[in-house]
């Protein structure tokens, strides 16, 4: 992802709020997971980059929820502790979906904009 | 019972929101604890990295309950209207499940608070609305009483005497009524005249709409203030109105003024408000005496001819009491000045307000108890019937519990049908207030109803009828759920059909009042049915007349016109020729007085040698006086001798016709052509021949049977006002302006009046019967429907009550048949005692009823037998749904519980 240095910035990750809530989305896709496992697999496709306090990332899922895009249930862990697991729904599904279209849209718009050569001036 | 799944019921209702997310922040932080510890890190370090990693716990967990409050809340709000949405679909389908019972208590509920929006409707109409005069409750009439009226008029020497007796009242208006015909500018037409004493106007408070009125003391008598109504109909609302002369009655009087359209002065009569209202006020004549439709006359103070009305108001500081005792030794004053005239006569003051409404008042009051009573029987009986479906839904109600709906959430359901059902109820409402509205009027005087202060369906209606209904609502809603709370909805299942110990005392109360319902709706019953009865009959009278296409009207002369008998007769005759000349009239005719809906002219006379009776017992008969032409217009048949015809002038031999009434009383065994008879009592007055029979007619209406009548001719007794019969061969009413031309090319300062047809008339009459009938027979239908509904909820209860009992009996043995057979032997028990009830309130009430009806005794056996069975079949109709279910129990089920 060629913009994420850019954003390594430790106090602009609201304004990744968004993109976070894609990826949680998008790590739901395999099936349901807790909170923990999300973070997990956030900072090992981002390299630690973009999850940088794994707390940020439960007020995220929470409104998700508010928003009807995941859906919570209890189960319990093997060690025996209540653990809260998450799943998508199908409008989180759908949400998704849309997602990564508009972000490959968009990333394919910066990168052709990026690699652009010096106009020549007619 | 649903056959959705269950209402999923997230734990949001009473969730620890705290617990839950300290509970998963703990899970993960241990978890990244535990990897930490398995990539090669100290137990401490571990726990130090991973709450690092984590953050500032307190910070994202408050977060998240911030979040996960306000998406609750949220849920709340719109779970509360899908719950909402469930329980009236609920109730809509329990509707569905049992039609008859919703169907009932949608109906008794409509009309219960139908009759009460109506009734407050009008009572606002009578009691609330202001009267259109200043301080109108300091204004009282003054009646004369005597032994024979407690409301008599005044004579114009008393209402003068009066006038300067009485200190506490602050002037004294005499007031009398008559109707005039107005000439000028425009065609003559026929209106209703006040004369009034000159203090008038000031006592009522009452300032006119355009110009002025006249006043106590103004010299000027000749002048006339005008209502709105006539200064719209006649003079196009033109102000310049004011100022201009009209003729009334042949004298030429100067309008001054126009009365406000909310001005109105009811003819009042001892017994209430009349309608006809005054269209002109004149001043009286001399001494401020009001004169009558002859004209003012000069020369003393009459002290015989009693014809004034007369409204006077309270000085100020004086009571009604005061004013009362004052006048009271004012009348014993006058009495002995004036023994002859005066003696044994008093006074009464009545406040205005009563004597305008003073009968509707109480007739409201007696027809407002009785819509209450029948409101609070609606509401019991609701009550049954939804106490009775709930408990046999313990089951279902029961069950959904069991699937996790809360005790409330049960209550808020069963307050929820009733609800439904009261709204829908409401809603019949309406349509019942608004047809009651039409119809009240009507009942309570049929002459000119528009014109009574029939109320509006307005907005302070409309929300009474939603209180009503709301609170209707609440109590009926209150109780079942309270059943239910009581019961103890987890208990449900397992106690269901146990038996409620303290069932058997209300169970009394229940009876009782359904006995009370079935001899309610026996009364109402069996006066709608004989009222019913007596209207069909009074339909079918033969009236002795062919009403079909009979167009009639009235022509009062005025002027030189009406002077004389000579001019009187040449104008109807005149009139008559013209009239039979138009294309479209078939017979013409005129009369003294119409048959149906007109006077009741009568007059003592003697038959020719017999001797004079006694002073008071004269023989008296009807009396008319007609035109040849006249029996053929209106289709009475000449049976023997011959018509009246126009060479019966003033001057040849006086003659007369009798009817066969007549004929068969006076002249049981000879031929009455060529007998004579004596008009009066004196030896001076005219023998007349009777050279002619006719055939009876109903002169007094239909209810009344045919009165002994004498027919003279136009040209030898002569009235002003005759009545016109016209038969048409087309519609009658496209004639009138055929008449009316027909009229003014004889004389235009003539005008017709009363412009209807023979059959309006004859509905006119018959309007009240059909009226009162039909209104009781609504009545019945109600008290029916709840005596149906009573028992049918008592029975239904009982049989839910006694389930376990009949499911025993089922098991050991017995046939659903003698299951049923005890529920129907227990209704049938109350069913016949309530005939009996209702029956002997019957034979006390019935003849009370006796001068209202018409060719049906009050206890006609066939009636009386009509109306029990169908309360008796109608009442076992209701409980066969119950008896039924008794039958169908399965014990097994019932008892395995």
């Amino acid at each position: 992802m060629p913009i994420m240095p850019i954003m390594s910035d430790r106090t602009s990750i609201d304004l990744l709020q968004g993109t976070l809530a894609t990826l949680i989305l998008k790590s739901l896709s395999w099936g349901p997971r807790h909170g923990y496992g999300i973070a997990r697999w956030v900072a090992e496709v981002t390299g630690d980059e973009l999850l940088v306090e794994e707390g940020s990332l439960y007020p995220a899922l929470h409104r998700l929820q508010a928003r009807g895009l995941v859906t919570s249930a209890w189960t319990t862990s093997d060690t025996g502790r209540r653990v809260r697991a998450y799943s998508l729904t199908p409008q989180g599904r759908q949400q998704l979906r849309a997602e990564v279209t508009r972000w490959i849209t968009f990333s394919a718009a910066v990168s052709r904009a990026l690699d652009a050569r010096r106009p020549r001036l007619a | 019972m649903s056959n959705e799944p269950p209402h999923e019921r997230p734990d949001f209702w009473s969730p620890d929101l705290e617990r839950d997310i300290s509970d998963e922040i703990a899970a993960h932080v241990e978890m990244a604890e535990r990897d930490l510890q398995r990539s090669g890190f100290n137990p401490r370090d571990a726990a130090d990295r991973a709450r690092a990693r984590f953050g500032d716990v307190r910070r994202v967990s408050a977060e998240c309950v911030a979040i996960d409050r306000a998406w609750l809340k949220e849920q709340r709000r719109s779970h509360m209207w899908a719950d909402l949405r469930d329980d009236i679909r609920m109730a809509v389908r329990g509707g569905r499940r049992s039609p008859l019972a919703a169907l009932v208590i949608v109906f008794s509920l409509a009309l219960g608070l139908g009759a009460g929006a109506a009734l407050f409707s009008l009572a606002r109409g009578v009691l609330v609305r202001p009267l259109p005069y200043g301080d109108a409750d300091r204004l009282v009439f003054v009646w004369s009483t005597t032994d024979r009226t407690a409301r008599d008029t005044l004579t114009p020497g008393r209402l003068i005497d009066l006038r300067h007796a009485l200190t506490s009242v602050d002037g004294l208006a005499g007031i009398s009524q008559f109707s005039a015909n107005i000439t000028g500018g425009g065609e003559s037409t026929r209106v209703n005249v006040a004369s009034v004493s000159s203090p008038f106007f000031d006592l009522l408070r009452a300032t006119p709409h355009v110009g002025g009125v006249f006043h106590s003391g103004a010299p000027d008598r000749l002048v006339v203030v005008i209502s709105h109504t006539l200064w719209v109909d006649r003079f196009a609302a033109n102000p310049s109105i004011v100022g201009q002369s009209i003729v009334i009655n042949g004298v030429g009087r100067r309008v001054i003024g126009v009365m406000p359209e909310t001005f109105t002065w009811p003819s009042i009569g001892p017994a209430g408000v009349g309608v006809l209202r005054p269209d002109a006020f004149v001043p009286a004549g001399p001494d401020d005496v009001p004169f009558t439709a002859a004209g003012a006359t000069e020369g003393g103070l009459d002290r015989r001819a009693s014809y004034l009305r007369a409204v006077a108001r309270l000085a100020d500081g004086a009571t009604l009491e005061q004013a009362q005792q004052e006048a009271a030794l004012a009348a014993a004053r006058i009495a002995a000045m004036y023994p002859d005239t005066d003696a044994g006569v008093g006074v009464l003051l009545v406040p205005l307000r009563q004597q305008f409404f003073g009968r509707l008042e109480n007739y409201l009051r007696v027809v407002g108890g009785a819509v209450a009573m029948v409101l609070i029987v609606v509401c019991v009986n609701v009550i049954h019937l939804l106490v009775a479906q709930t408990a046999g839904r313990q089951t279902e109600l029961g069950i959904r519990h069991a699937l996790g709906a809360t005790p409330g959430r049960i209550i808020r359901q069963v307050l929820t049908e009733a609800a439904v059902l009261v709204t829908l109820g409401t809603a019949g409402a309406v349509l019942v207030a608004l047809w009651a509205q039409r119809v009240f009027p009507v009942f309570v005087s049929v002459r000119g109803a528009e014109r009574l202060p029939s109320g509006a369906f307005d907005l302070p209606v409309a929300l009474f009828l939603a209180a009503l209904g709301g609170t209707t609502a609440v109590i009926c809603g209150a109780f079942p759920a309270w059943h239910v709370a009581r019961g103890g909805v987890g208990r449900m299942i397992a106690s269901q059909g146990s038996r409620n110990v303290r069932g058997v005392a209300t169970r009394r109360v229940r009876e009782g009042l359904v006995v009370a319902e079935i001899g309610l709706a026996v009364v109402a019953l069996m006066g709608a049915a004989l009222l019913l009865q007596s209207f069909r009959a009074l339909s079918n009278v033969d009236l002795g007349l062919d009403t079909t296409r009979l167009l009639t009207f009235n022509v009062g002369l005025t002027g030189a016109r009406g002077e004389s008998t000579a001019t009187r007769s040449a104008f109807f005759r005149d009139v008559l020729d013209v009239i039979r000349a138009q294309p479209g009239v078939e017979f013409a005719g005129v009369a003294a007085t119409l048959p149906i809906g007109g006077d009741d002219f009568s007059s003592t006379f003697t038959v020719d040698g017999s001797s004079l009776p006694p002073a008071g017992q004269e023989h008296r008969a009807g009396m008319q006086a007609i035109s040849p032409g006249y029996l053929t217009a209106v289709g009475m048949r000449l049976l023997a001798g011959r018509d009246v015809r126009d060479g019966d002038t003033a001057e040849a031999p006086h003659v007369a016709l009798v009817n066969q009434t007549f004929a068969a009383r006076y002249f049981p065994a000879a031929d009455p052509i060529g007998q004579r008879i004596r008009l009066g009592r004196s030896a001076d007055d005219p023998l007349v021949a009777v050279v002619g029979l006719v055939s009876d007619v109903r002169h007094l209406g239909p209810s009344e049977p045919a009165r002994a009548e004498f027919y003279l001719p136009y040209t030898q007794r002569s009235f002003r006002t005759m009545a016109f019969v016209v038969r048409t061969s087309l519609e009658p009413e496209g004639i009138v302006p055929v008449m009316r031309s027909a009229v003014h090319r004889v004389d235009a300062d003539q005008a017709l009046a009363n412009v209807t047809t023979m059959d309006a008339l004859v509905e006119q009459v018959l309007a009240r019967p059909k009226m009162l009938s039909s209104i009781v027979l609504s009545f019945g239908v109600l008290a029916l429907t709840l005596a149906v509904m009573g028992i049918y909820g008592v029975m239904a209860w009982t049989v839910t009550e006694r389930r376990q009992e009949m499911a025993v009996r089922l098991a050991i043995g017995a046939t659903p048949f003698a299951v049923r057979r005890l529920i129907i032997r227990r209704s049938a028990r109350l069913v016949v005692v309530g005939l009996v009830v209702g029956a002997s309130a019957w034979a006390l009430l019935g003849r009370s009823l006796e001068a209202m009806l018409f060719g049906v005794s009050p206890l006609d056996p066939m009636v009386c037998g009509a109306v029990t069975a169908v309360v008796m079949i109608a009442a076992m109709l209701g409980v066969a749904i119950p008896a039924t279910r008794a039958g169908r129990i399965r014990a097994a089920e019932v008892l395995r519980g």
